[in-house]
C-alpha cells in the first residue's frame, strides 16, 4: 500500500472533523475489547469510540502491551490503603466495653470511698452531748 | 477470587482485603499512570498523587466501580490499567491552558474557513463502518503500518488495505471527490 496521499488525509480529515461526539464508553467493555474478549458485534461501538478519541485509542493500545509493574514506595500504598478505614470489629468493641467497665468501676468505689469519707466527717459536725461524756448530769461537774 | 482480587471483600470495604489489593496492585496503577504521562510528554513526577486519585475513584460512590467488575469479561490487570490512564487522561486534559496568545497561534489556525453553506453536519449513518473508522485512524492519526495495525486488530494486512480503499472511495463519493 503506498503512502495515504494529502488528498485523502484532507478527506479523512474533514469526515473527522464532520462526526458527532460520542460518550466515553464503558471502562469494563473498554478493558473487554483491550483483552480481545467482546464479540465482531460487541466490538463495534468500542472501535467506533476509540476511533473519535485518539487518546482512548492510545490507552488501549498501550495496555496490550504492558510494561512491568513499577516499583513503588510504601509511603504511597500507605496512603492508599488509608483510604478505607479500620473497622470497629468485635475484639476492638471487646476493648472498649472492658475500659468502659474499668473506668464504671472506678467511678463507683471512688463514689462510695467519698461517701463514707463524707458521712464521717458529717458525723463530726454534730453537736456533742456532753452528758454522755459524762455519764450522767452535766452540773454534776461543779 | 480472579487474580488475587477478593472482589466481594472490597465491595463490603473490607480493610484487610483493601489493604492487600492495595499492595498487590500499586505497581500496576503505577505502571499505567507513569506510561501514559511519558506518552503526553510529561514529568512523572505526579504520578504519585495520580495514583491516589485511581485508589479514591475505586472507592468512590460505594465501590461502584469494583462492584460492577466482571472478571469474566477482562483481567482486573487491564481493567485497573485503563481505569489509571482514564484518570491520569482526565488530569491532562483539566490541566490543559484553554486558551493560548493570539501571537502563538499560527497564521493558519486564525483564517476563517470558506463558507461551506453553515448547513448542519449530516453524515448519513453508516457511511463508514467503525472497522473502516477505525483504520484510517491509524493509518492517518498514528501513521501506523498496515502489518502492526492487521495484528493489533487480529486481521489479515490485506484486509486493512481493503477496508482502507473501501473506505476512501466511500468518503470521495459522498464529498465528491474523485481518485486520482
Amino acid at each position: 500500500m503506498t503512502a495515504p496521499s494529502d488528498r485523502d488525509r484532507a478527506l479523512w480529515q474533514r469526515y473527522r472533523r464532520d462526526q458527532p461526539a460520542l460518550p466515553p464508553p464503558d471502562m469494563l467493555d473498554l478493558a473487554a475489547y483491550a483483552d480481545r474478549r467482546l464479540t465482531e458485534a460487541q466490538s463495534d461501538q468500542i472501535e467506533r469510540s476509540l476511533a473519535r478519541d485518539p487518546a482512548l485509542l492510545e490507552a488501549v493500545l498501550a495496555t496490550r502491551q504492558p510494561e512491568p509493574a513499577a516499583p513503588i514506595s510504601l509511603a504511597i500504598i500507605r496512603r492508599a490503603q488509608g483510604l478505607v478505614p479500620a473497622p470497629v470489629g468485635p475484639r476492638r468493641l471487646a476493648s472498649w466495653a472492658s475500659i468502659a467497665a474499668a473506668l464504671v468501676l472506678v467511678c463507683v468505689s471512688g463514689f462510695q470511698a467519698g461517701y463514707s469519707v463524707g458521712g464521717r466527717a458529717n458525723d463530726l459536725n454534730q453537736p456533742i452531748e456532753l452528758a454522755s461524756w459524762t455519764g450522767g448530769d452535766a452540773d454534776g461537774l461543779d | 477470587m480472579a487474580d488475587g482480587f477478593e472482589q466481594s471483600k472490597l465491595a463490603s470495604g473490607d480493610k484487610p482485603a483493601w489493604d492487600r489489593f492495595v499492595a498487590r496492585f500499586a505497581g500496576v496503577v503505577q505502571s499505567a499512570i507513569q506510561a501514559t504521562l511519558r506518552r503526553a510528554g510529561r514529568d512523572t513526577g505526579d504520578a504519585a498523587d495520580l495514583s491516589q486519585d485511581v485508589f479514591t475513584r475505586l472507592c468512590r460512590n460505594d465501590f461502584h466501580l469494583i462492584r460492577h467488575y466482571d472478571p469474566a469479561r477482562a483481567s482486573v490487570s487491564t481493567w485497573l490499567s485503563l481505569v489509571a490512564r482514564s484518570v491520569t487522561l482526565d488530569a491532562l486534559r483539566r490541566r490543559q491552558p484553554r486558551t493560548s496568545a493570539l501571537d502563538d497561534a499560527p497564521e493558519a489556525a486564525l483564517a476563517v474557513p470558506p463558507n461551506e453553506g453553515n448547513q448542519p453536519i449530516r453524515l448519513p449513518p453508516g457511511l463508514l463502518s467503525p472497522r473502516q473508522e477505525l483504520i484510517l485512524t491509524m493509518l492517518y492519526d498514528r501513521d501506523m503500518d498496515p502489518a502492526d495495525i492487521a495484528a493489533e486488530l487480529h486481521i489479515d494486512p490485506q484486509t486493512v488495505r481493503s477496508q482502507h480503499h473501501k473506505a476512501l472511495t466511500k468518503l470521495r463519493a459522498h464529498y465528491g471527490d474523485t481518485p486520482p
